[in-house]
Protein backbone atom coordinates (compact mmCIF):
# COMPACT_ATOMS: atom_id res chain seq x y z
CA UNK A 1 0.00 0.00 0.00
CA UNK A 2 2.64 2.56 0.86
CA UNK A 3 4.64 1.48 -2.21
CA UNK A 4 1.16 2.13 -4.17
CA UNK A 5 1.45 5.63 -2.95
CA UNK A 6 4.61 6.55 -3.74
CA UNK A 7 4.64 5.33 -7.03
CA UNK A 8 1.39 7.16 -7.50
CA UNK A 9 3.36 10.88 -6.65
CA UNK A 10 6.51 10.21 -8.57
CA UNK A 11 5.95 7.42 -10.86
CA UNK A 12 8.94 4.86 -11.56
CA UNK A 13 12.03 5.54 -12.03
CA UNK A 14 12.10 4.93 -16.44
CA UNK A 15 8.58 7.28 -15.83
CA UNK A 16 6.30 5.06 -16.71
CA UNK A 17 2.62 5.13 -15.90
CA UNK A 18 3.32 8.64 -15.58
CA UNK A 19 0.07 10.11 -13.82
CA UNK A 20 0.60 13.60 -12.72
CA UNK A 21 -2.55 14.93 -11.02
CA UNK A 22 -2.69 19.34 -11.08
CA UNK A 23 -1.95 19.73 -7.35
CA UNK A 24 0.90 16.78 -7.30
CA UNK A 25 3.97 17.92 -5.86
CA UNK A 26 6.10 17.56 -9.03
CA UNK A 27 3.22 19.36 -10.93
CA UNK A 28 4.19 21.99 -9.04
CA UNK A 29 7.69 21.82 -9.43
CA UNK A 30 7.50 22.03 -13.01
CA UNK A 31 4.83 25.09 -13.12
CA UNK A 32 7.59 26.94 -10.91
CA UNK A 33 10.35 26.34 -12.96
CA UNK A 34 11.47 28.95 -15.58
CA UNK A 35 13.78 29.24 -18.66
CA UNK A 36 16.79 29.54 -16.41
CA UNK A 37 16.15 27.06 -13.86
CA UNK A 38 15.99 25.07 -16.74
CA UNK A 39 19.15 25.71 -18.69
CA UNK A 40 20.86 26.01 -15.19
CA UNK A 41 19.67 22.10 -14.47
CA UNK A 42 20.73 20.96 -17.67
CA UNK A 43 23.92 22.90 -17.41
CA UNK A 44 24.71 21.00 -13.86
CA UNK A 45 24.13 17.64 -15.71
CA UNK A 46 27.19 18.51 -17.44
CA UNK A 47 29.78 18.29 -14.94
CA UNK A 48 29.39 14.26 -14.88
CA UNK A 49 29.33 13.73 -19.01
CA UNK A 50 26.01 11.44 -18.54
CA UNK A 51 23.19 11.53 -21.09
CA UNK A 52 19.31 10.27 -20.75
CA UNK A 53 18.18 7.72 -23.32
CA UNK A 54 16.48 8.92 -26.45
CA UNK A 55 13.43 6.97 -24.81
CA UNK A 56 13.36 9.20 -21.55
CA UNK A 57 13.81 12.22 -22.94
CA UNK A 58 10.83 11.85 -25.40
CA UNK A 59 8.95 11.00 -22.09
CA UNK A 60 10.93 13.85 -20.39
CA UNK A 61 9.22 16.34 -23.58
CA UNK A 62 6.13 14.58 -23.46
CA UNK A 63 5.62 15.14 -19.57
CA UNK A 64 6.90 18.86 -19.69
CA UNK A 65 4.57 19.46 -22.80
CA UNK A 66 1.61 18.14 -21.08
CA UNK A 67 2.39 19.95 -17.80
CA UNK A 68 4.02 23.60 -19.08
CA UNK A 69 2.68 23.57 -22.85
CA UNK A 70 4.04 22.95 -26.35
CA UNK A 71 6.18 26.01 -25.88
CA UNK A 72 8.12 25.01 -23.07
CA UNK A 73 8.62 21.57 -24.48
CA UNK A 74 10.10 23.01 -27.85
CA UNK A 75 12.58 24.74 -25.40
CA UNK A 76 13.20 21.64 -23.57
CA UNK A 77 14.18 19.81 -26.83
CA UNK A 78 16.32 22.94 -28.02
CA UNK A 79 18.26 22.72 -24.95
CA UNK A 80 18.66 19.26 -25.18
CA UNK A 81 20.12 19.00 -29.07
CA UNK A 82 22.48 22.22 -27.83
CA UNK A 83 23.36 19.72 -24.98
CA UNK A 84 23.74 17.20 -27.57
CA UNK A 85 26.15 19.23 -29.68
CA UNK A 86 28.28 20.91 -27.27
CA UNK A 87 28.86 17.05 -25.78
CA UNK A 88 29.80 15.72 -29.05
CA UNK A 89 32.20 18.62 -29.57
CA UNK A 90 33.33 17.58 -26.23
CA UNK A 91 34.27 14.30 -27.60
CA UNK A 92 35.70 15.53 -30.45
CA UNK A 93 37.70 17.40 -28.86
CA UNK A 94 39.11 14.96 -26.48
CA UNK A 95 39.99 12.34 -29.21
CA UNK A 96 41.61 14.99 -31.27
CA UNK A 97 44.15 15.66 -27.57
CA UNK A 98 45.46 12.55 -28.45
CA UNK A 99 47.66 13.42 -31.51
CA UNK A 100 49.26 16.31 -30.32
CA UNK A 101 51.21 16.63 -33.14
CA UNK A 102 47.80 18.45 -34.45
CA UNK A 103 47.72 20.88 -31.44
CA UNK A 104 51.67 21.61 -30.22
CA UNK A 105 53.71 20.48 -33.33
CA UNK A 106 56.76 23.04 -32.31
CA UNK A 107 56.98 22.02 -28.34
CA UNK A 108 57.68 18.36 -30.07
CA UNK A 109 59.64 19.24 -31.82
CA UNK A 110 61.49 21.22 -29.16
CA UNK A 111 61.38 18.56 -26.86
CA UNK A 112 62.79 15.87 -29.87
CA UNK A 113 65.84 18.17 -30.40
CA UNK A 114 66.75 18.86 -26.34
CA UNK A 115 66.42 14.78 -26.19
CA UNK A 116 68.91 14.64 -28.94
CA UNK A 117 71.43 17.39 -28.15
CA UNK A 118 71.07 15.94 -24.23
CA UNK A 119 72.17 12.18 -26.11
CA UNK A 120 74.57 13.49 -28.22
CA UNK A 121 76.68 15.44 -25.42
CA UNK A 122 76.49 12.86 -23.37
CA UNK A 123 77.88 10.37 -26.00
CA UNK A 124 80.59 12.22 -26.97
CA UNK A 125 81.33 12.98 -23.36
CA UNK A 126 81.74 9.30 -22.68
CA UNK A 127 83.86 9.06 -25.51
CA UNK A 128 87.18 9.87 -23.95
CA UNK A 129 88.60 11.21 -27.19
CA UNK A 130 85.81 14.04 -27.31
CA UNK A 131 85.20 14.13 -23.04
CA UNK A 132 88.78 15.68 -22.52
CA UNK A 133 89.35 17.97 -24.65
CA UNK A 134 85.89 19.69 -23.53
CA UNK A 135 86.88 19.05 -20.09
CA UNK A 136 90.37 20.80 -20.50
CA UNK A 137 88.61 23.41 -22.48
CA UNK A 138 86.17 23.99 -19.42
CA UNK A 139 88.91 23.58 -16.96
CA UNK A 140 91.17 26.42 -19.21
CA UNK A 141 88.61 28.86 -19.42
CA UNK A 142 88.10 28.89 -15.60
CA UNK A 143 91.15 28.89 -14.88
CA UNK A 144 91.63 31.59 -17.00
CA UNK A 145 88.90 34.19 -15.40
CA UNK A 146 90.20 32.72 -11.61
CA UNK A 147 94.31 32.99 -11.65
CA UNK A 148 96.36 33.60 -14.09
CA UNK A 149 99.31 31.56 -14.40
CA UNK A 150 102.81 31.83 -15.87
CA UNK A 151 104.63 29.67 -16.59
CA UNK A 152 108.28 30.41 -17.86
CA UNK A 153 109.13 27.69 -19.85
CA UNK A 154 112.05 29.67 -21.82
CA UNK A 155 114.44 32.18 -20.89
CA UNK A 156 114.43 35.15 -22.77
CA UNK A 157 118.74 34.73 -22.37
CA UNK A 158 118.83 31.90 -25.55
CA UNK A 159 122.04 30.95 -24.06
CA UNK A 160 121.00 30.30 -20.53
CA UNK A 161 118.63 27.40 -19.53
CA UNK A 162 116.47 27.76 -16.68
CA UNK A 163 117.88 26.52 -13.34
CA UNK A 164 116.23 23.85 -11.56
CA UNK A 165 118.12 24.90 -8.43
CA UNK A 166 119.48 27.85 -6.56
CA UNK A 167 122.86 27.51 -7.68
CA UNK A 168 123.34 31.76 -7.40
CA UNK A 169 122.05 33.29 -5.05
CA UNK A 170 121.33 37.10 -5.54
CA UNK A 171 120.39 40.03 -3.18
CA UNK A 172 119.43 43.28 -3.67
CA UNK A 173 122.51 46.01 -3.63
CA UNK A 174 119.83 48.54 -2.37
CA UNK A 175 117.16 48.85 0.13
CA UNK A 176 114.19 51.45 0.89
CA UNK A 177 115.00 54.27 3.48
CA UNK A 178 113.85 52.96 6.90
CA UNK A 179 113.27 49.42 5.88
CA UNK A 180 115.36 46.84 7.85
CA UNK A 181 116.44 42.75 6.52
CA UNK A 182 114.00 41.10 8.94
CA UNK A 183 113.67 37.75 7.10
CA UNK A 184 116.33 35.63 5.35
CA UNK A 185 115.62 32.02 3.97
CA UNK A 186 117.83 30.19 1.51
CA UNK A 187 116.50 27.21 0.74
CA UNK A 188 117.43 24.57 -2.65
CA UNK A 189 114.48 25.42 -4.21
CA UNK A 190 114.13 29.20 -3.27
CA UNK A 191 115.84 32.73 -1.90
CA UNK A 192 113.51 34.52 0.27
CA UNK A 193 114.42 38.26 1.86
CA UNK A 194 111.89 40.25 3.56
CA UNK A 195 112.21 43.85 4.85
CA UNK A 196 110.30 45.67 7.07
CA UNK A 197 110.23 49.50 8.20
CA UNK A 198 108.86 50.83 11.66
CA UNK A 199 105.30 50.86 11.02
CA UNK A 200 105.62 47.06 9.94
CA UNK A 201 105.07 47.97 6.45
CA UNK A 202 107.21 45.08 4.36
CA UNK A 203 108.16 44.03 0.88
CA UNK A 204 109.92 40.77 -0.26
CA UNK A 205 112.53 39.74 -2.61
CA UNK A 206 112.16 36.31 -4.05
CA UNK A 207 113.98 34.13 -6.25
CA UNK A 208 113.05 30.86 -7.63
CA UNK A 209 113.83 28.63 -10.50
CA UNK A 210 112.31 30.13 -13.93
CA UNK A 211 110.45 26.22 -14.35
CA UNK A 212 108.10 27.31 -11.77
CA UNK A 213 104.54 28.15 -12.09
CA UNK A 214 103.22 30.74 -10.86
CA UNK A 215 99.42 31.95 -10.54
CA UNK A 216 98.07 35.43 -9.69
CA UNK A 217 94.58 36.06 -8.76
CA UNK A 218 92.65 37.30 -12.47
CA UNK A 219 89.98 39.26 -11.13
CA UNK A 220 91.46 42.07 -9.07
CA UNK A 221 95.02 42.33 -10.69
CA UNK A 222 96.10 44.99 -13.36
CA UNK A 223 99.27 43.60 -15.52
CA UNK A 224 101.69 45.39 -18.14
CA UNK A 225 104.94 44.85 -19.49
CA UNK A 226 107.46 47.73 -18.31
CA UNK A 227 110.68 48.65 -19.27
CA UNK A 228 113.65 48.12 -17.11
CA UNK A 229 117.17 46.59 -17.94
CA UNK A 230 115.92 43.14 -17.95
CA UNK A 231 114.24 41.91 -21.62
CA UNK A 232 110.82 40.66 -19.63
CA UNK A 233 109.65 42.81 -17.21
CA UNK A 234 105.95 42.28 -15.91
CA UNK A 235 104.28 44.75 -13.47
CA UNK A 236 101.11 43.40 -11.62
CA UNK A 237 99.06 45.64 -9.13
CA UNK A 238 96.58 43.48 -6.69
CA UNK A 239 94.77 45.40 -3.97
CA UNK A 240 97.63 48.16 -3.80
CA UNK A 241 100.33 45.81 -3.46
CA UNK A 242 102.80 45.63 -6.50
CA UNK A 243 104.44 42.75 -7.91
CA UNK A 244 107.27 43.19 -10.14
CA UNK A 245 108.70 40.15 -12.09
CA UNK A 246 111.54 39.42 -14.04
CA UNK A 247 113.58 36.85 -15.36
CA UNK A 248 117.11 36.42 -15.30
CA UNK A 249 120.20 34.00 -15.21
CA UNK A 250 118.01 31.32 -15.35
CA UNK A 251 115.85 32.32 -12.75
CA UNK A 252 112.31 34.47 -11.67
CA UNK A 253 112.65 37.46 -9.38
CA UNK A 254 110.29 38.81 -7.71
CA UNK A 255 109.50 41.84 -5.42
CA UNK A 256 106.55 42.12 -3.58
CA UNK A 257 104.76 45.20 -1.26
CA UNK A 258 103.41 48.50 -1.30
CA UNK A 259 106.02 50.37 -3.21
CA UNK A 260 106.53 52.96 -5.41
CA UNK A 261 107.26 52.14 -9.23
CA UNK A 262 110.28 53.88 -9.07
CA UNK A 263 111.28 51.85 -6.06
CA UNK A 264 110.35 48.96 -7.56
CA UNK A 265 112.47 49.37 -10.92
CA UNK A 266 115.42 50.63 -8.19
CA UNK A 267 115.56 47.76 -6.32
CA UNK A 268 115.10 45.30 -9.44
CA UNK A 269 118.01 46.94 -11.01
CA UNK A 270 120.31 46.68 -7.81
CA UNK A 271 120.22 42.67 -8.25
CA UNK A 272 123.96 41.45 -6.88
CA UNK A 273 125.07 38.13 -7.43
CA UNK A 274 125.90 37.46 -3.63
CA UNK A 275 127.47 33.84 -3.82
CA UNK A 276 127.71 30.78 -6.72
CA UNK A 277 126.83 27.79 -4.00
CA UNK A 278 129.02 25.53 -6.37
CA UNK A 279 132.07 26.63 -6.18
CA UNK B 1 53.67 0.41 -27.05
CA UNK B 2 55.95 2.03 -29.68
CA UNK B 3 56.77 5.19 -27.53
CA UNK B 4 57.22 3.59 -24.73
CA UNK B 5 60.07 1.61 -26.11
CA UNK B 6 61.61 4.10 -27.68
CA UNK B 7 61.50 6.70 -24.11
CA UNK B 8 63.01 3.40 -22.64
CA UNK B 9 65.56 2.99 -24.82
CA UNK B 10 66.61 6.81 -24.89
CA UNK B 11 67.02 6.00 -20.76
CA UNK B 12 69.22 3.52 -21.29
CA UNK B 13 71.09 5.28 -23.09
CA UNK B 14 71.57 8.18 -21.27
CA UNK B 15 71.99 6.07 -17.85
CA UNK B 16 75.05 4.17 -19.69
CA UNK B 17 76.73 6.99 -21.08
CA UNK B 18 76.35 9.31 -18.04
CA UNK B 19 77.44 6.70 -15.82
CA UNK B 20 80.58 5.68 -18.11
CA UNK B 21 81.33 9.54 -18.04
CA UNK B 22 81.70 9.17 -14.72
CA UNK B 23 83.91 6.49 -15.07
CA UNK B 24 86.02 7.91 -16.88
CA UNK B 25 86.42 11.23 -15.08
CA UNK B 26 87.79 8.95 -11.68
CA UNK B 27 91.04 7.59 -13.74
CA UNK B 28 92.53 11.24 -14.23
CA UNK B 29 93.60 11.07 -10.87
CA UNK B 30 93.20 7.72 -8.81
CA UNK B 31 94.39 8.96 -5.29
CA UNK B 32 91.59 9.89 -3.14
CA UNK B 33 92.18 13.39 -0.91
CA UNK B 34 89.34 12.33 1.75
CA UNK B 35 91.86 12.40 4.65
CA UNK B 36 92.98 16.06 4.07
CA UNK B 37 89.81 17.12 3.94
CA UNK B 38 87.89 15.79 7.18
CA UNK B 39 91.48 17.19 8.99
CA UNK B 40 90.31 20.60 8.06
CA UNK B 41 88.57 22.29 10.75
CA UNK B 42 86.84 25.48 10.04
CA UNK B 43 84.19 25.83 7.46
CA UNK B 44 84.66 25.74 3.40
CA UNK B 45 83.72 29.30 1.19
CA UNK B 46 82.48 28.45 -1.96
CA UNK B 47 84.76 31.50 -3.12
CA UNK B 48 87.83 31.12 -5.35
CA UNK B 49 91.23 33.73 -5.22
CA UNK B 50 89.99 35.99 -2.12
CA UNK B 51 91.69 35.23 0.31
CA UNK B 52 95.08 34.25 -1.54
CA UNK B 53 96.84 36.90 -4.19
CA UNK B 54 99.61 34.71 -5.39
CA UNK B 55 101.06 31.27 -5.42
CA UNK B 56 104.35 29.83 -6.99
CA UNK B 57 105.03 26.17 -6.97
CA UNK B 58 108.14 23.95 -8.85
CA UNK B 59 109.65 21.03 -8.62
CA UNK B 60 113.24 19.73 -9.42
CA UNK B 61 114.35 15.86 -9.43
CA UNK B 62 117.74 15.33 -8.86
CA UNK B 63 119.72 11.99 -7.67
CA UNK B 64 116.33 10.25 -6.82
CA UNK B 65 115.09 12.97 -5.00
CA UNK B 66 112.21 15.57 -5.58
CA UNK B 67 112.42 18.07 -4.01
CA UNK B 68 109.49 21.01 -4.17
CA UNK B 69 109.02 24.50 -2.95
CA UNK B 70 106.18 27.04 -3.19
CA UNK B 71 105.41 30.20 -2.32
CA UNK B 72 101.54 31.38 -1.18
CA UNK B 73 100.76 35.05 -0.22
CA UNK B 74 97.37 35.88 0.77
CA UNK B 75 95.75 39.16 1.69
CA UNK B 76 96.61 40.76 4.83
CA UNK B 77 93.06 39.47 6.48
CA UNK B 78 94.16 36.25 6.19
CA UNK B 79 95.07 34.38 9.51
CA UNK B 80 96.56 30.84 8.80
CA UNK B 81 97.55 29.04 6.00
CA UNK B 82 97.60 25.09 5.34
CA UNK B 83 99.74 23.89 2.39
CA UNK B 84 99.14 19.72 1.54
CA UNK B 85 102.09 18.90 -1.17
CA UNK B 86 101.85 16.10 -3.02
CA UNK B 87 104.09 14.40 -4.83
CA UNK B 88 102.65 12.30 -8.29
CA UNK B 89 103.86 10.18 -10.66
CA UNK B 90 102.36 9.42 -14.32
CA UNK B 91 101.54 5.77 -14.42
CA UNK B 92 99.39 5.27 -17.95
CA UNK B 93 97.56 8.55 -18.59
CA UNK B 94 96.76 8.90 -14.90
CA UNK B 95 98.35 10.32 -11.49
CA UNK B 96 99.24 8.83 -8.79
CA UNK B 97 100.12 9.93 -5.18
CA UNK B 98 103.86 8.84 -3.91
CA UNK B 99 103.94 10.96 -0.53
CA UNK B 100 102.57 14.40 0.80
CA UNK B 101 103.98 16.58 3.43
CA UNK B 102 101.92 19.33 5.04
CA UNK B 103 103.23 22.59 5.75
CA UNK B 104 101.09 25.31 8.03
CA UNK B 105 101.89 28.87 9.35
CA UNK B 106 99.79 31.70 10.78
CA UNK B 107 100.39 34.18 8.88
CA UNK B 108 99.56 35.79 5.22
CA UNK B 109 102.37 34.19 3.71
CA UNK B 110 104.22 30.56 3.58
CA UNK B 111 107.05 29.68 1.45
CA UNK B 112 108.36 26.38 2.09
CA UNK B 113 110.44 23.58 0.45
CA UNK B 114 110.21 19.75 0.86
CA UNK B 115 112.08 16.49 -0.32
CA UNK B 116 111.08 13.10 -0.82
CA UNK B 117 112.55 10.31 -2.28
CA UNK B 118 109.50 7.71 -2.27
CA UNK B 119 108.60 6.07 -5.33
CA UNK B 120 110.80 8.32 -7.39
CA UNK B 121 112.59 6.14 -10.14
CA UNK B 122 113.36 6.86 -14.03
CA UNK B 123 111.34 6.62 -16.46
CA UNK B 124 108.61 8.48 -15.21
CA UNK B 125 107.02 11.77 -15.36
CA UNK B 126 106.22 13.41 -11.76
CA UNK B 127 104.63 16.70 -10.61
CA UNK B 128 103.22 18.25 -7.25
CA UNK B 129 100.07 18.77 -6.30
CA UNK B 130 99.46 21.66 -3.87
CA UNK B 131 96.26 21.93 -2.09
CA UNK B 132 96.19 25.08 -0.37
CA UNK B 133 93.78 25.86 2.98
CA UNK B 134 93.75 30.17 3.08
CA UNK B 135 92.05 30.69 6.28
CA UNK B 136 90.40 34.07 7.91
CA UNK B 137 89.19 33.21 10.78
CA UNK B 138 87.50 30.20 10.86
CA UNK B 139 86.86 30.51 7.66
CA UNK B 140 89.19 29.12 4.51
CA UNK B 141 88.91 29.00 0.79
CA UNK B 142 90.12 25.93 -0.99
CA UNK B 143 92.90 26.61 -3.98
CA UNK B 144 94.89 23.53 -6.06
CA UNK B 145 97.57 24.02 -8.54
CA UNK B 146 100.18 21.67 -9.84
CA UNK B 147 103.97 22.24 -10.08
CA UNK B 148 105.92 22.20 -13.40
CA UNK B 149 106.46 18.03 -14.36
CA UNK B 150 109.62 16.90 -14.60
CA UNK B 151 110.53 14.24 -16.77
CA UNK B 152 113.02 11.86 -15.08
Amino acid sequence: MKYEESKEEHGDVDGNDMDISKNSKLHKALEALNDEDIQKLMEEGDEEESAFSEEHNQKMQQMIGEQLGPEAAKRMQAIQKLREADRNDKASNKHNSGKSHHVYPRMKKVVAAVLAFVLLFTVTMSTEAFRLPIVNFIMNVQKEFMAVNVEATETSEKSVEARKTIENVYTLGKTIEGYDLVLEDIADMYVLREYQNKEQDTYKFFQKSQTWNSFYDAEGTDYEMIETIYDNTMLSELNDMYYLVWTYDGYMFEISGSLTLEELIMLAESLTLEKNIEE
Amino acid sequence: MKKKLICLFLCVTLLLTMSSSIYANEIEDNDEYAEEEYAMEGTPSLARWSNVAAISAGLSISSGKATTGFNVQGYSKVTKIVVYTYYQKKVNGSWENLNYVINSKAADYIVASNSSSSGIIKGYTYRARLSIYAYVGTVYEHITVYSNTVSY
